[in-house]
């Protein structure tokens, strides 16, 4: 038998037709030379489209930060042990989103979720679409109306949870096959009976990612709930899961039976790391309040403009409450950033008064800032506004501090400029929040809040741009208040009820949370402000305010330990 | 700038567009068919950074982005066609004997010896190189894209080893050289090639599919006693209910089904194994080689058999046994030369005792 008697195996005609070999082969009998420039583009494009197996990820390399390599763990055993279907439970702070993020990325990387739906809390909407966008480097969507701009562009939909679970939006988001849906905060959608929970059982998706630093509120049911959403019959049905550990009862914790074997089922689906293990350490935060004694002038405006919108507010329209708020807010920030406003509402004596009024802050600010240049401390003042913010630039730089200013009416060079600038030689930066976004400012370690965000949150975003990673310093912080003013009274209840300041990072949310889902806490105060009688009636409703806070945050304590209890060991 | 942006750079430009790059941001001027193709506007800032991004109203080229991932598929779809001449090496060309001398070590036949039939002549051998992207799923967690090679000369089409391609794709090019004609037997030696990628692929499936067995019968199981348990309890409280609660209690069965119907299909969709190749590649190496014509003798017997040296690699070209086409020793029997898996026993001579042995011990393979 010759050489071209054996056996030749064919190549499949359809390989061939179908364009696998086909063409390749049609050009090969050209003859015509290999193009090596080209030579060199395909092998990239194979780099770019090759996904080695999920113990490697491709994306880590490409993201413009390093994870921990807890969180990318995490990440991998979500998808590789737990198939993509599970529930992220570190304790807070310690990245659930990134964890989120990477497993995200991954699988889009992977051409495996083409389709994203991220539900979160309304507060949180938009950290989720700035850490999306600028860790993971994947633009979203927020839907509109129950619409949503269908690009490949924006592959991820961040809704809220308020309006998810709400028609025309929540037909249409379960109408719809997704690849991933990530629900953040995800033990407000345990309850199968309540729209939360039913929204989240009608949607969905082939993998599903639950993040929650509490799965057990209050039963044992809860965590079978949560479980049974992205593993059904993990725990076994409803009554095995009662009859194997107990779980009806009021306490999570005490009645349970056979807890080994409900931990080791729960390393099945579910990914949680403690404080204690893992070697995140940040440095501690040192907060202070100064509390600044206003001159007559200064106090008698701001009584004047808090009467003068207490009355108003009775019988406003929604527009012009929402005019009220922002003249309440920049009250308390400066004068000089409350005459504008004023002079639109037309309270044109006020706003006349407000231009010539001193600002008792502005001193104390001053002093401080003269006393860590001494010491060769930058500093980053924060306030909500831009007319305060230009205010303090100039009078700062009058009392011979040098000073980069940075807000969001910059263009992005400027703004880059400006934090090279404090970076490089300047004592003060003086910002609006939107250096709260994005912007790493850790080589810095002393930060004033010229004025008191409402929302707590806010407040945490600015503390996050210095208590970081990479920090190497504890973190000052000075809190300027007028004393008597809604400032004033809010920010003694949220220090001396939560110790806000000391807080770690994510629990504020978990607190609020539990007041209320989507609490709107700047409304809250506000209206709480304008039903009040008078002061005294004020300071009595927040004070309801602060015992609810203290209610949540026992709860949310109670929650953690149960869930210590009951999760056991992280897997 | 990032790999990506470099590569789509790239691929721009050689589809007519026109990139003037910053530090930070790449101003693109795109042609009509790339303006329609992409669904981007004449002119386009693209970057890696978001933020330039989003103040400069850009395009994010990262990963995953349409017209990063349109790029790769082009250029994929297009692949990679021709030929290349290699230069031969400059070192002096081995003598004859030396040569006879290699291919003896290379190649020892059993009953045989391999001689010269003729003096070594200079020739290019055309070997066949196989790019492709093989894509396996087996479940979530073995999902993936590797890259695969194989080498096959046209010759014999037997695939190369490793050291020897290793060595080839260093190897610097011949310009001056073009193949005078396609080389034959091209289609066959791609079958060959095609079914070394189907082998690897299938042995890799067949693993990882055992793997994932357990894990899906199990989930399978899990969800079937979940439901069913579900469906149990609504049939029994469906016998009992008030006549004005049975609509609500039929709709819950309904639901159930449905969601339990889904999820077991979402399960078998999560274990669902395969694999695709998809070739991006086929070159044709033209090798510069000597050509040792051999016989093999077997007493007065004479088997011819051509030997391929290839000067790059300073290695034979793999040889397959005449008889079978299997890569076996060889052994030249008394009516052909084949190897030791085609040639029935009874065609190889029981070895007598050669004198001076030892008594009793009789080899069971013959040498005479």
């Amino acid at each position: 038998m010759s050489l071209a008697e054996i056996a030749v195996p064919e190549v499949d005609p359809e390989l061939l037709r179908s364009g696998g070999y086909g063409e390749l082969l049609a050009r090969l009998r050209t003859r015509s030379a290999v193009d090596e420039d080209w030579s060199a583009l395909v092998d990239e494009a194979v780099t770019m489209w090759s996904r080695p197996g999920f113990d490697t990820f491709v994306t880590v390399p490409r993201l413009p930060f390093t994870p921990y390599d807890y969180q990318v763990n995490a990440a991998q055993t979500a998808i590789r042990r737990m198939r993509g279907r599970a529930i992220l439970g570190d304790e807070v702070g310690l990245g659930k989103t990134i964890e989120a993020g990477l497993l995200l990325a991954e699988l889009r990387q992977r051409g495996l979720a083409d389709k994203t739906l991220v539900i979160a809390p309304a507060g949180l909407v938009g950290q989720w679409r700035e850490e999306l966008d600028r860790k993971f480097l994947l633009p979203s969507v927020v839907p509109r109306l129950g619409e949503w701009e269908r690009s490949a562009d924006r592959p991820v939909v961040v809704a809220s949870l308020a309006a998810a679970r709400r028609d025309p939006l929540r037909a249409a988001l379960t109408g719809e096959r997704w690849d991933l849906v990530v629900v953040d905060e995800a033990h407000r959608v345990r309850n199968p009976r309540n729209a939360s929970g039913r929204l989240a059982r009608a949607l969905r998706s082939r993998y599903l990612l639950l993040l929650t630093a509490t799965p057990v509120e209050n039963r044992l049911d809860d965590l079978f709930e949560l479980v049974s959403l992205v593993a059904p019959g993990l725990l076994g049905t409803p009554q095995e899961f009662r009859r194997r550990h107990g779980g009806a009862g009021p306490d999570p914790t005490g009645t349970v039976r056979d807890v080994p074997a409900l931990q080791a089922r729960m390393r099945e689906v579910m990914v949680r790391h403690r404080r204690s293990e893992v070697s995140v350490q940040l440095p501690q935060r040192l907060a202070e309040t100064v509390r600044v004694t206003p001159d007559v002038e200064e106090a008698a405006l701001y009584a004047a403009v808090a009467a003068r919108i207490r009355e108003e507010a009775r019988d406003a329209k929604a527009s012009t409450l929402l005019a009220l708020r922002s003249a309440a807010r920049m009250a308390g920030s400066s004068p000089v950033a409350l005459a504008p406003i004023l002079a639109k509402l037309g309270w044109h004596e006020l706003a006349a008064a407000a231009d010539s009024a001193p600002s008792g802050k502005d001193r104390r600010l001053l002093e401080l800032l003269q006393r860590r240049s001494e010491r060769g401390e930058k500093v980053v003042v924060f306030s909500a506004f831009r007319r305060t913010v230009e205010h303090l630039a100039t009078a700062a730089e009058r009392a011979g501090l040098s000073v980069a200013v940075y807000h969001g009416g910059l263009s992005r060079q400027a703004k880059d400029q400006a934090v090279r600038d404090f970076e490089g030689d300047r004592d003060v930066l003086v910002t609006t929040d939107a250096a709260g976004e994005g912007r790493n400012l850790q080589f810095c370690h002393v930060l004033v809040n010229y004025d008191l965000p409402w929302n707590p949150m806010q407040i945490e975003q600015r503390l996050g741009r210095l208590h970081r990673i990479g920090q190497q310093h504890d973190v000052e912080l000075t809190n300027l208040v007028t004393a008597n003013t809604i400032d004033d009274h809010l920010l003694h209840v949220l220090e001396t009820k939560i110790n806000l300041f000391e807080l770690v990072i994510g629990e504020l949310d978990m607190i609020l949370g539990r007041i209320e889902d989507d609490l709107d806490l700047e409304a809250r105060v506000f209206t709480s402000f304008v039903d009040a009688a008078d002061d005294g009636d004020f300071t009595a409703r927040l004070a309801e305010l602060g015992d609810a806070l203290v209610d949540a945050r026992r709860g949310y304590l109670a929650s953690r330990e149960a869930t210590d209890a009951l999760v056991g060991d992280p897997a | 700038m990032t790999a990506a942006v470099d590569f789509w750079l790239r691929w721009a430009e050689r589809e007519g567009a026109l990139h003037e790059s910053a530090p930070d941001a790449n101003l693109v001027v795109l042609p009509t068919a790339l303006q329609d193709s992409l669904e981007l506007p004449e002119a386009v800032v693209v970057t890696a950074d978001p933020e330039v991004a989003r103040d400069e109203g850009g395009v994010l080229l990262a990963s995953g982005h349409p017209a990063l991932d349109r790029a790769t598929e082009d250029v994929l779809r297009r692949g990679d066609a021709g030929h290349v001449s290699l230069a031969a090496p400059a070192a002096t060309v081995l003598d004859a004997a030396s040569l006879l001398a290699r291919a003896r070590e290379a190649f020892p036949v059993d009953h045989g010896r391999i001689d010269p039939a003729g003096i070594p002549a200079r020739e290019r051998v055309p070997v066949l190189r196989v790019g492709a992207q093989v894509s396996y799923t087996v479940g979530l967690d073995e999902r993936f894209q590797e890259r695969a090679e194989t080498w096959v000369e046209l010759p014999g089409r037997l695939s190369l080893p490793t050291d020897t391609t290793t060595l080839l794709a260093r190897c610097p090019r011949d310009d001056q050289t073009s193949p005078a004609n396609a080389p034959e037997g091209l289609t066959a030696a791609l079958a060959a090639a095609h079914e070394r990628l189907a082998d690897i692929a299938e042995g890799r499936q067949v693993v990882l599919a055992g793997d994932a067995a357990a894990a899906r019968a199990g989930e399978v199981a899990r969800t079937r006693d979940y439901y069913d348990a579900a469906l149990t309890t609504l049939d029994r409280r469906r016998r009992s209910a008030a006549p004005e609660k049975l609509a609500m209690l039929e709709a819950k069965v309904a639901a159930t089904r449905a969601e339990r119907s889904r999820r077991l299909d979402e399960v078998e969709e999560k274990f669902r194994p395969g694999y695709t190749i998809r070739p991006f590649r086929l070159h044709v190496l033209w090798v510069p080689a000597l050509r040792l014509p051999c016989i093999v003798l077997r007493g007065r017997r004479e088997f011819p058999l051509a030997l391929r040296w290839l000067r790059p690699t300073r290695s034979f070209l793999p040889m397959a046994c005449p008889n079978c086409g299997m890569r076996e020793a060889l052994v030249a029997a008394k009516d052909r030369l084949g190897c030791r898996r085609c040639l029935p026993r009874a065609a190889v001579v029981p070895v007598l005792p050669v004198p001076g042995r030892a008594a009793g011990r009789t080899p069971t393979t013959a040498a005479r």
